[in-house]
């Protein structure tokens, strides 16, 4: 008989409908994470070496180092975002042995440019000893590959090999920077935190290797995932950019700004004090972090077997509810813990200034940052949801206005007096938190659509 | 549209779906007759299929007089990009404001649906810059989705829903944009109804030529059955099973779907050929208009089977004896082998030494093929049944003193007339036009007589005792030869054929007269 009928039976859906959940949040907890312990370490570190460094030598060192996360976090941002993506779409294809190689190839790069930049900076722009603007472009670039492996790491969610790995890395680095400051001056202490830095990169990466064993392919195949997801890249560069673009300004432009060497200047009113405040988020990401890698996770895999399972829309319906009371939920106690530590600090601004030796002005500048990190930790986790969601634009919009609204409102808030200092900060973050909730409440509403006419692949 | 002023290339444009000539079997055995009667008619023809497949070739040679081939895949993979046009262009509003009027109660084909489809169609050829994937990820067709989901099928899986509809929808938009690939003719004539008489139909308005219409099984019915037997159609059990509804919502959307093809095509037919008088009424209850439906039958060239006939009488008269019966035919379940075999078991416990002969490809369900085998072993008639592979007619037709056909849906199978032709005396099954062959139409005159037995599909019991019956009574054998030779030679003669459509093709094409460019 006639008819193409019987190829009918081919014709079942053709597509599988899976979230994978890719591993943006521990990478936003990975770069949190790093931040909060190598600031810390840097202040424990600053506060032993008063007894044994003049204060114009502490300076250069403490200005130093926060210039060298600084530029490693800008400049691995973007390749750590990208390479999460790389990775993960790795494990889906069952492609492990990619892995590795990818390693080799992100850390050659990443040493690549860190290196060109931090050369540039600590021997042609920094008057300093040799060695001291050696170790200190060497430190640049240990610390950006220790995000990349970082990245890899909490890829595989080893979270415990990484804290592990960092306090072996930063506790060897305090201790010798200590002890080598006593016989080498600031040299020596640089010397000994790169030290320890080394040593942190060692472990990572041997448990890198030790993950994925050496695998094999090509080293720079992980570079097409750039072209592929451009936005990836360029939200990872404003988003770290837009941290520190802030600071940036100030140093160069505040009106208490001091020259420390060359081209290293600080801004002592504003250093401080956004600095203390940012270490502040860690209960708040802590919090969040646990809800989406448990309840939300859970719920968005439900969602998506609900679909797979072929159940009627309204069961897809009520798993994309479950999503959002888990994300309600998640936001509550968020906001609840971020929200009271923050209340106790403000409360306690005085006391905490009295302890680290902080001026009124200082004071003043940390109670209003102490707010701009509030909605920082909270934008930051609407940002891990729009990853989930696979809103690589919404992502990307959002860190842009972060950006441009933390250069602008600073620049702003810079040509008036220090009472004003602090509120770019806070009006960016939450400019930028604004976007991102309204995207991540488009993103829900239009899930299933989404997930039916719009997924890739 | 400009292109409907555009010269025919050619006389008759053939509408073929899933068959020659890539495929072979029953309608290209007629169609490839059919070009090769008529020398001094340019031919043009559209194959329809599913997917493309590149290992495909042609099964025939084809004549000279098929001046272009054209060829359309329903369900080959559309271009993934999505990025068409910035927004969907205004006037789709009207277009969904029509699938939302088609889509208000499930399309059954009636007048109504018929007026909403052929807008949309127009609709659909005329905007050619909206691509399938750009349609069918917009949100409207989302919303409207959702609307027709909530209203009927609330309780099925939402993703089967989803491309249930999709699979519904995107073979229909593919053909509204190839009406512009479509040959012009001054006659279109499609081999079936479905996708291929859909197109018909939409060409016989487009272009303002005749179509006619020859349906060698009836599509529809066939669809009905694939639909209710299907597997791929995946639906949960209903949640308060009722006697009334026994079919699913996604069941019903389909078999709704080819109605409305069927239907549509029925009423756009200038004249419908049935092969016999029993498929006409069923043509009629899925709507045909009966005062369009002609008669004509298959053919076959009945000459060609003397020698046949000459041979199997010299064997026969060296073997006095033998009890051979043939099968001749794809060993596939809708020829039910099966049945078959259970009879072969009761033929051999009265006749030890029956011999049965299955001559026919294989390959085409070799898990049905297998479990023949497997039967065979069973039933310990392995000594008896001999699977022959891909015979040729000639070789094994002469073997045979009895034929047999246990298929469970037939048309005019050309397996018969030659059966018919060559004096072997038949057992069938009442399926398609084989009562007619083998007893005559009711009004046949003068009266031939029996060419053979009817039996109950699947009836083992009938097939055996029709075979055992045949095999020991060889007057009775001697004279159903007889009458099956007259009857071919009369009523199945493919120049009766052929003069039919001939006669057809002129009436038709005067009716158009433009000449051949």
């Amino acid at each position: 008989m006639a008819g193409i009928g019987f190829e009918l039976r081919r014709l079942t859906a053709q597509k599988n409908y899976t979230g994978v959940l890719r591993a943006y949040a521990s990478a936003a907890v990975i770069s949190a994470g790093p931040w909060i312990i190598s600031i810390m370490s840097l202040m424990f570190l600053t506060y032993l070496l008063h007894s044994v460094l003049p204060p114009d030598q502490i300076r250069l060192f403490t200005s130093s180092t926060t210039h060298v996360y600084a530029f490693a976090l800008v400049l691995a941002g973007p390749i750590q975002l990208v390479l999460t993506r790389y990775t993960s779409d790795c494990f889906s294809a069952k492609r492990r042995e990619a892995v590795f190689p990818s390693f080799i190839g992100a850390s050659f790069l990443t040493s690549l440019v860190a290196l060109v930049l931090g050369a540039w900076f600590f021997m042609a722009m920094v008057p300093a000893p040799p060695l001291y603007q050696i170790t200190a472009a060497a430190l640049l670039v240990h610390v950006a590959c220790i995000f990349i492996a970082s990245t890899y790491l909490s890829a595989l969610r080893e979270y415990n090999r990484i804290v592990f790995a960092f306090a072996v890395g930063y506790g060897l680095g305090v201790a010798c920077a200590f002890q080598l400051a006593k016989t080498h001056g600031v040299t020596g202490a640089m010397l000994g935190f790169l030290l320890g830095h080394f040593t942190l990169f060692g472990l990572l990466a041997w448990n890198v290797f030790r993950e994925f064993g050496r695998g094999k392919g090509r080293c720079f195949e992980f570079i097409g995932a750039f072209f592929r997801f451009p936005e990836l890249m360029l939200c990872g560069l404003c988003y770290n950019l837009a941290i520190w673009i802030d600071k940036f300004l100030f140093w160069w432009l505040s009106q208490s700004n001091i020259q420390i060497a060359g081209a290293l200047h600080a801004a002592p009113d504003y250093d401080l004090a956004i600095y203390l405040s940012l270490l502040s988020i860690a209960p708040g990401m802590a919090v969040f972090f646990l809800q989406v890698e448990t309840e939300f996770a859970e719920r968005y895999h439900e969602f998506f077997d609900a679909i797979q399972e072929a159940r009627p829309m309204r069961e897809i319906t009520a798993a994309k509810h479950a999503i959002v009371r888990s994300l309600r939920t998640g936001f509550e106690r968020l906001l609840k813990v971020q929200g009271l530590t923050t209340a106790i600090l403000v409360i306690s601004a005085d006391q905490l200034a009295a302890w680290f030796h902080i001026g009124f002005v200082q004071t003043g500048i940390f109670r209003i940052t102490l707010f701009g990190t509030l909605l920082l930790v909270v934008f930051l986790s609407m940002l891990t949801v729009l990853f989930y969601f696979d809103d690589r634009r919404g992502a990307l919009l959002c860190s842009f206005v972060f950006l441009i609204a933390n250069a602008g409102l600073s620049i702003v808030t810079l040509k008036q007096n220090e009472a004003w200092y602090g509120f770019g900060f806070v009006l960016a973050t939450g400019a930028a938190l604004f976007i991102a909730a309204t995207r991540v409440n488009h993103r829900i509403d239009d899930l299933e659509y989404n997930t039916f006419c719009k997924q890739a692949g | 549209m400009a292109a409907a002023k555009k010269e025919p290339v050619a006389d008759i444009c053939l509408l073929l779906e899933g068959t020659y000539p890539y495929v072979s079997g029953g309608v290209s055995t007629w169609v490839h007759q059919i070009i090769s009667a008529y020398p001094d008619l340019k031919f043009a023809i559209f194959f329809i299929g599913g997917q493309r497949d590149p290992a495909a070739e042609f099964k025939y040679k084809v004549p000279a007089n098929v001046v272009v081939i054209e060829e359309l895949y329903l369900f080959s993979p559309s271009p993934k990009s999505l990025k068409v046009l910035p927004g969907m262009p205004s006037s789709w509003k009207n277009f969904y404001s029509l699938l939302r009027k088609l889509l208000v109660r499930l399309p059954d084909g009636s007048s109504h649906d018929l007026e909403v489809i052929l807008p949309l169609i127009r609709h659909i050829a005329d905007n050619e810059s909206v691509s399938f994937e750009y349609f069918w990820h917009h949100r409207e067709t989302w919303t409207v989705l959702q609307e027709v989901y909530a209203r009927y099928a609330s309780d099925d899986s939402f993703l089967h829903f989803f491309w249930t509809v999709r699979y519904l929808i995107e073979p229909l938009w593919k053909l509204a944009r190839s009406l512009s690939r479509v040959p012009r003719a001054r006659v279109y004539h499609s081999a079936c109804t479905g996708y291929a008489g859909f197109l018909g139909a939409l060409v016989t308005r487009e272009f303002n030529k005749p179509l006619v219409l020859t349906e060698h099984g009836i599509y529809l019915k066939e669809r009905i059955a694939d639909i209710y037997r299907s597997r791929w159609i995946r639906e949960f059990p209903p949640l308060r099973p009722q006697l009334t509804e026994p079919l699913g919502n996604l069941r019903r959307l389909w078999i709704g779907c080819f109605d409305v093809l069927a239907r549509l095509c029925y009423h756009s037919s200038t004249q419908i050929v049935s092969l016999f008088g029993k498929n006409a009424q069923v043509q009629e209850h899925f709507g045909a208009d009966p005062d369009i439906i002609t008669i004509i039958p298959n053919g076959i060239a009945t000459e060609s089977c003397d020698a046949l006939y000459e041979a199997r009488r010299i064997r026969q008269q060296e073997q006095p004896d033998s009890a051979v019966v043939g099968f001749l035919g794809r060993v596939v379940s809708i020829k039910d082998v099966k049945t078959l075999l259970r009879a072969a078991r009761l033929v051999c416990d009265h006749l030890p030494h029956a011999r049965f002969l299955i001559a026919g490809p294989t390959s085409e369900e070799p898990e049905y093929f297998q479990e023949c085998l497997d039967l065979t072993r069973q039933l310990h008639i392995e000594a008896n049944v001999e699977f022959m592979g891909l015979r040729k007619r000639d070789d094994v037709l002469p073997l045979m003193d009895v034929m047999v056909l246990t298929s469970i849906s037939e048309g005019l199978p050309f397996v018969a007339l030659e059966s018919l032709a060559s004096g072997v005396p038949m057992v069938s099954t009442d399926v398609g036009a084989c009562r007619e062959l083998l007893e005559g139409s009711a009004h046949e005159s003068p009266q031939l007589g029996a060419a053979g037995i009817i039996t109950e599909i699947g009836n083992t019991d009938q097939i055996a005792r029709a075979l055992i019956h045949l095999l020991t009574d060889h007057a009775v054998q001697e004279q159903m030869s007889e009458s099956g030779r007259a009857r071919a030679e009369i009523h199945y003669h493919e120049r009766g054929v052929l003069d039919s459509y001939r006669k057809l093709y002129e009436r038709l094409m005067q009716e158009s007269p433009v000449a051949v460019s």
